[in-house]
């Protein structure tokens, strides 16, 4: 027997399905105080539960978050008080009207659970209201097919003995009769078998038997022929009718097999809460033909309200809500039918999984008539069973796709945090050793050292400057950029950025390589001019010194292509597609080349927002690289045409 | 320390923070060669005898504690890491993987002069161990175990000798707390810093070092200790 852990409150369940409420209660106070909470039943060997008893009560318990354990024993106190202990519960609940007396536990005495366990608590718990029945449902009338099948039958059994009563033996005629009474069975099942024996009889006492043409009996043999008619056609009647039931009821099974599959499949390929509701109610109308809504409560709300109904949104009535919200809360169905709301038309049926109530399902039912959800309560149960399971899935799939994000934010956070870090502090850095070395080191500097150094702190300076630049544009395309497109000349967009790097720029030299023929671009130019500054000064930066930096430009198809070539040491294959990426891959910001932090991503994003793309390749021969902004080229505006 | 100029390679692809420490440190007599990359450093340093190497971790072509360990196998340079990462877990490993000291961007030029100065000072003494070292009033003698403070013995455990001992072998220089707890108890206390700050708080004591301004086991926080030297080591 496996040893529980951390086990609190025990609660002993007789075999009956009645337990029920008592599992509820129990899961009720163990919840109330925090404690984990198992049931515990005793199979006495006398008498064995049934399987599909306990299989129900193992259901509930672990629906409801306990455990469950199955203890064989000779007797229950002694079992229960072994158990209690070894487990080292504090507490056993025990429901007070268990439903079959001897499973009461000796409470005292040499053998009672009082003296065997002094530290136990014994809790009693009260009896809850049993369920009540299902109303009787009111007299069927016979429908027209339970007409019609006996008499005609009966008639025709009537003409065909008619015509062969002369050749025939008067008890050889009787076959005939029964004949039409199992037809009628197998057409019209065992109520119209019943009427058309009943008339069978009467018809072959007043055509066949002596004195004939009327209803008199004289003799002994015929009165026996016809009692033993009587007797057989009934219980063919009745074997042809389970024929019939039996029949009908494998032809619904294998369609409530199918119904399930298809609502199983539906729900599965569900994939949000809303189309489950939909599922849920359309399902219970259309295969159960009742009226359904889905009640939940939303946020905070503690009265459940209807987020699903079909056909159309049903008005609910005061009672019925509180119906609902009594259900919610309780975990447990009311309405007919059940312990409580009984007299309501309208039955609730909680979706229960392990963390709670999932919201309730609300039935209009017609109790006058045997609908068929009184007939297959079973598989109304799997049915609601699919459902909770269903909302369950999608619980969790928002919870993980909840968690997804959140980490996926956070990484994106890190990664900035650094990146920021990094490319703020690099050219701190020079800033602050250079200015410390200008204060600190003064009388062993050279006249042109100075100079260099403050040369340094300037440019330096200004580099910081357009990363915060960099920095401010990046906030401002989280916020979803507008784009003021304009026409502009590629050429002008080159000259900008170049002016904007300014001194940075003496260092190497530039090739202005782009030709007049270029077509206007239609973008938004100072964003354009940005990608551009972002990896110039990238180029600059990984440039040996007085190395060339060539600025081109082409068309290609339907785009225009930007090229900056630089003599630098070039980008690895592998890391062509990466350097534009890595501040979104949480990549380290100091490694590898063009080591500019945000400033490749700025680019791309820039570009891409414009419907183009940013990429990288080796240079011509080989040599350094070559960065490519293509944007998509358009037909400029009429007027233009007209002007040349 | 060579009569002439100590030779410093600088290992960093910012041209500016090269740029200022060229002109920093050879205004203070430091002959000065310069890499870019983690591949054109370790070459330099394959190629010619440097006094110290200066390295920043975010290179262009490798990463700065890869480069940290060839060097670490094929010179003997001391090795000063200078890196805008701050986090201790890039300081410990640089500390572990055989670098000398570590100096977070932004920095002042005099503390990373002084920084040089202490590194020299240790690389000069890696070559021939000192018999004794001295810290304020505490004479620690490495040949014959023992420790005085003003001349008089000090009684220490031999757990608490082993630490002092291990500290003095590389004066100024830190050693990581991860160094120590394997060293002194084993790999598998590698986690229990416990013990060492334990130690560490017992030393002092005996030493008569003040634990809120210490002057001779100076902490660096999360990382390790060193032993904090007047300058002279007695051969």
């Amino acid at each position: 027997m496996n040893r529980p852990e951390d086990v609190q409150v025990l609660v002993a369940v007789p075999g009956q399905l009645e337990a029920a409420a008592l599992i509820r209660t129990a899961a009720q106070i163990a919840r109330r105080r925090g404690a984990d909470w198992q049931a515990v039943h005793v199979e006495t060997p006398r008498r064995p539960t049934s399987p599909e008893v306990l299989e129900a009560l193992s259901h509930q318990v672990a629906q409801l978050g306990g455990q469950w354990c199955v203890l064989t024993g000779e007797r229950v106190s002694d079992e229960l008080a072994d158990y209690a202990r070894r487990s080292r519960a504090d507490s056993l609940i025990i429901g007070r009207d268990s439903p079959r007396r001897w499973y009461w536990p000796r409470m005292t005495g040499r053998r009672g659970l009082l003296d065997a366990v002094k530290t136990l608590d014994i809790v009693v718990v009260a009896g809850t209201p049993a369920a009540r029945r299902w109303p009787w449902p009111r007299w069927q009338r016979p429908t027209q097919h339970e007409w019609y099948w006996p008499l005609g039958s009966v008639a025709l059994a009537l003409v065909i003995a008619w015509l062969v009563a002369r050749q025939m033996d008067l008890a050889n005629l009787s076959l005939i009769f029964l004949g039409a009474v199992l037809v009628t069975a197998v057409g019209a099942g065992a109520r119209a078998a019943m009427l058309a024996a009943a008339l069978s009889a009467l018809a072959y006492n007043f055509f066949f038997t002596s004195p004939r043409f009327s209803l008199e009996m004289i003799e002994h043999s015929e009165l026996s022929t016809v009692g033993l008619f009587l007797l057989v056609a009934l219980i063919g009647g009745q074997l042809g009718g389970a024929l019939k039931r039996r029949m009908t009821a494998l032809r619904e099974s294998r369609h409530q097999v199918r119904q399930l599959l298809t609502t199983a499949r539906a729900l599965s390929a569900a994939p949000d809460r809303a189309r489950i509701r939909e599922i849920i109610v359309t399902t219970v109308e259309h295969d159960w033909s009742l009226p359904c809504a889905f009640l939940e409560c939303e946020g905070a709300a503690v009265i459940p309200s209807v987020s699903a109904a079909h056909p159309g949104e049903p008005a609910l009535e005061a009672a019925t809500i509180e119906a609902a919200t009594w259900s919610y809360h309780h975990a447990e169905p009311s309405g007919p039918g059940t312990a409580m709301f009984s007299d309501q038309r309208w039955r609730m049926v909680p979706l229960v999984d392990a963390s709670g109530v999932l919201g309730v399902v609300a039935m209009a039912i017609d109790d006058r008539r045997m609908g068929r959800e009184r007939r297959e309560p079973a598989l109304l149960d799997t049915l609601f069973r699919l459902f909770a399971a269903a909302l369950t899935r999608v619980a969790l799939v928002e919870a993980l796709g909840d968690a997804r994000l959140a980490e996926g934010n956070e990484r994106l956070r890190a990664a900035l945090l650094s990146s920021v870090s990094h490319d703020l502090r690099t050219p701190l850095a020079s800033i602050i050793g250079s200015a410390s070395t200008l204060r600190d080191l003064d009388d062993s500097l050279s006249g042109e050292d100075r100079l260099e150094l403050l040369e340094a702190v300037l440019g330096e300076s200004e580099r910081l400057d357009r990363y915060i630049q960099n920095l401010l544009d990046m906030t401002r395309l989280g916020h979803g950029l507008s784009i003021k497109r304009d026409w502009v000349a590629a050429g002008d967009l080159f000259e900008g950025a170049l002016t904007r790097l300014g001194r940075a720029l003496s260092r190497v030299r530039i090739v202005r390589d782009w030709g007049d023929d270029l077509p206007l671009l239609h973008v938004h130019a100072a964003l354009i001019e940005q990608a551009l500054v972002n990896i110039l000064e990238n180029a600059v930066r990984l440039s040996p010194e007085h190395g060339q930096i060539t600025l081109a430009g082409h068309t290609d198809g339907d785009r225009v292509c930007l090229c900056l070539h630089d003599e630098g040491p070039g980008v690895p294959e592998a890391l062509r597609e990466s350097i534009f990426e890595r501040f979104f891959t949480g990549e380290r910001a100091d490694v590898g080349p063009h080591g500019s932090g945000l400033g490749l991503t700025i680019c791309r994003s820039m570009v891409r927002a414009h419907g183009g793309e940013v990429v990288v390749t080796a240079g011509p021969n080989g040599r350094g690289a070559t960065f490519i902004i293509s944007l998509p080229l358009m037909a400029p505006p009429e007027a233009f045409d007209h002007d040349d | 320390m060579t009569t002439d100029a100590p030779r410093v390679l600088i290992i960093d692809d910012e041209r500016e923070i090269r740029r200022f420490l060229r002109i920093s440190l050879g205004s203070q007599g430091f002959a000065i060669v310069e890499a870019a990359t983690g591949r054109e450093g370790i070459e330099l340093a394959r190629e010619a005898a440097f006094d110290l190497i200066l390295l920043d971790l975010g290179l262009p072509d490798m990463d700065g504690q890869e480069v940290l360990k060839s060097l670490h196998w094929q010179c003997r340079a001391p090795v000063i890491v200078v890196s805008v990462r701050e986090g201790e877990e890039e300081k410990v490993a640089a500390l572990d993987a055989g670098a000398i000291d570590y100096v977070t961007k932004p920095f002042g030029i005099r503390e990373l002069l002084a920084r040089i100065r202490v590194a020299l000072r240790a690389g000069a003494s890696v070559e021939a161990a000192p018999a004794q070292v001295l810290a304020g009033e505490i004479r620690i003698d490495l040949a014959q175990r023992r420790v005085s403070r003003s001349g008089e013995e000090l009684h220490l455990t031999p757990r608490e000798y082993a630490f002092l001992a291990r500290l003095a072998q590389t004066p100024g220089r830190i050693v990581t707390g991860r160094q120590l707890l394997i060293e002194l108890w084993g790999p598998v206390f590698e986690h229990n810093t416990h013990y060492l700050r334990i130690l560490v708080s017992r030393l002092r004591q005996k030493l008569g070092d003040d634990p809120r301004t210490p002057s001779l086991i100076q902490t660096e926080a999360g990382i390790g200790y060193r032993l904090m030297v007047e300058g002279d080591t007695a051969a």
